[in-house]
């Protein structure tokens, strides 16, 4: 319990690190910024409560939107992170309900290729830090008068994103090839 | 109590959620440059719109008066000013007609009721026969024609726009002296049709058209509006132009409602010919 309460605290450092000293600094021709960060919510144990959820994405959500992003000049973010991040927990368990692969879910595990397989793992990703990257990408504008802009800048950033989670998972696990 | 805490308990993941996601829109309002730019601008917005409308009643309130005295003298001046265009034209035509001085008069009324968006529009006018209107006599406003008079009480009188199917102008071009008839399609109030051009004068977009005086309700050379497209040649010895209106329908308020004094005159003599 202590173990693995302390496995995803320091998951949680490194990937708040990795996004905001990293990837942040990524923005190819302005269109594309990967969050790898949503992993960590993306990961967590099935049984874990609702409220924890909800909370752990706040405090995640915070701690990216605290630092200063991306290139100079660009501003905070306050809030905008911790929206989405939000948003994404509250739609996790819906999800999880709603793809679920065979039954329940086996309790004491968590979500990943390993045990539900690479396409329920993509879908599961997909969705997720699709309405999570949505949200992000049309609160940062905030009107939807550049909304075919915005919607380029986040489908580019949702495949990069994407890519960059299974490549995660890839080292996670071997992905079990049916 | 116990029911309010069952209720949170049993809901404390929707609650939860609402309660974070406020306090992130909260944050994001807060603390963003551009959503707190916007909603400054709005709010802004809003203040000035207010603040510009309260501004122009106030001065229309105030310019009631002055407007009723411009009316007035408008009118008198125009009654002044017209003889000599007359004068004019008889020159021109080596005439002289002694009886045309003065055979207009323009009475001013304001526009009381007003209708754009149908397809039988009306005005209503706030002068009647008391100050000398009759049926069928012509409206315009200074900065082009109206439509005609068609019913009359003692202190209003109704009025048929050329925004209306039913009536039909002539007009002529200005710089070719050819004629066509105005009617109005129904669609933009800003726009009308005029049929019956013949083909083969040459033709420009923003060509200026006035009325022709052919029908004896409107005096000539009232400035009715500018060519805004024509159909091509399609064989035919008539075309029909699309023409933007110079009177801008729903700003209207001033008019001049005009007295022709040799129109029975003219009908009757008119009519006389007609049954040989």
């Amino acid at each position: 319990m202590i173990a693995s309460i302390v496995k995803y605290f320091l998951f949680f450092v490194a990937l708040v690190l990795v996004q905001v000293l990293v990837l942040n600094n990524v923005q190819i021709s302005g269109y594309i910024n990967p969050y790898v960060y949503v992993l960590f919510i993306l990961l967590l144990p099935f049984e874990t409560p609702g409220w924890l959820l909800l909370v752990l994405s706040f405090i995640l959500g915070l701690s990216i939107d605290i630092f200063p992003q991306g290139l100079a000049g660009w501003g905070n973010t306050l809030g905008i992170h911790t929206a989405a991040t939000v948003l994404l927990a509250f739609a996790r368990p819906l999800v999880l309900d709603w793809i679920n692969p065979r039954g329940e879910y086996e309790s004491g595990t968590s979500p990943g290729s390993k045990d539900h397989g690479i396409g329920w793992f993509f879908l599961y990703v997909l969705i997720l830090i699709g309405i999570h990257h949505f949200a992000l990408f049309f609160l940062e504008d905030f009107s939807l008068r550049h909304f075919f802009h915005t919607f380029i800048r986040f489908v580019f950033s949702l495949f990069f994103t994407i890519l960059l989670v299974l490549i995660v998972e890839g080292f996670r696990y071997r992905p079990r090839i049916n | 109590m116990r029911n309010l805490l069952r209720f949170l308990l049993r809901y404390n993941f929707p609650i939860l959620f609402i309660v974070l996601e406020l306090i992130a829109l909260l944050l994001l309002v807060l603390n963003n440059p551009i959503p707190h730019t916007r909603f400054h601008t709005s709010i802004q917005t809003v203040n000035g719109f207010i603040f510009e409308r309260s501004y122009g009643l106030k001065q229309f309130l105030d310019l009631k008066h002055e407007n009723n005295l411009l009316a007035r003298d408008n009118s008198r001046l125009r009654v002044l000013v017209k003889p000599y265009f007359d004068l004019k034209d008889s020159l021109d035509a080596y005439t002289y007609d002694s009886e045309s001085r003065g055979t207009f008069q323009f009475v001013p009324a304001r526009v009381i009721n007003n209708s754009v968006n149908r397809q039988s529009n009306y005005l209503t006018l706030d002068k009647g026969s008391l100050s000398g209107i009759f049926p069928d006599m012509a409206v315009v406003a200074p900065d082009g024609i109206v439509g005609v008079v068609r019913n009359v009480s003692a202190h209003y009188s109704t009025v048929i726009p050329i925004l209306n199917s039913k009536l039909q102008v002539s007009v002529v071009l200005k710089n070719s002296n050819y004629f066509g008839s105005l009617v109005w399609d129904g669609k933009n109030y800003r726009e009308a049709i005029v049929n019956e051009i013949p083909t083969h004068i040459e033709l420009e977009k923003g060509d200026t058209l006035v009325t022709s005086g052919y029908s004896a309700l409107f005096p000539p050379g009232e400035m009715v509006g500018v060519i805004e497209s024509y159909e091509e040649l399609q064989g035919g010895s008539f075309r029909t132009l699309r023409i933007s209106l110079s009177t801008d329908f729903k700003k209207l308020s001033r008019v001049y409602v005009i007295h022709n004094r040799g129109k029975e005159e003219r009908l009757e003599i008119e009519l006389l010919t007609d049954d040989r």
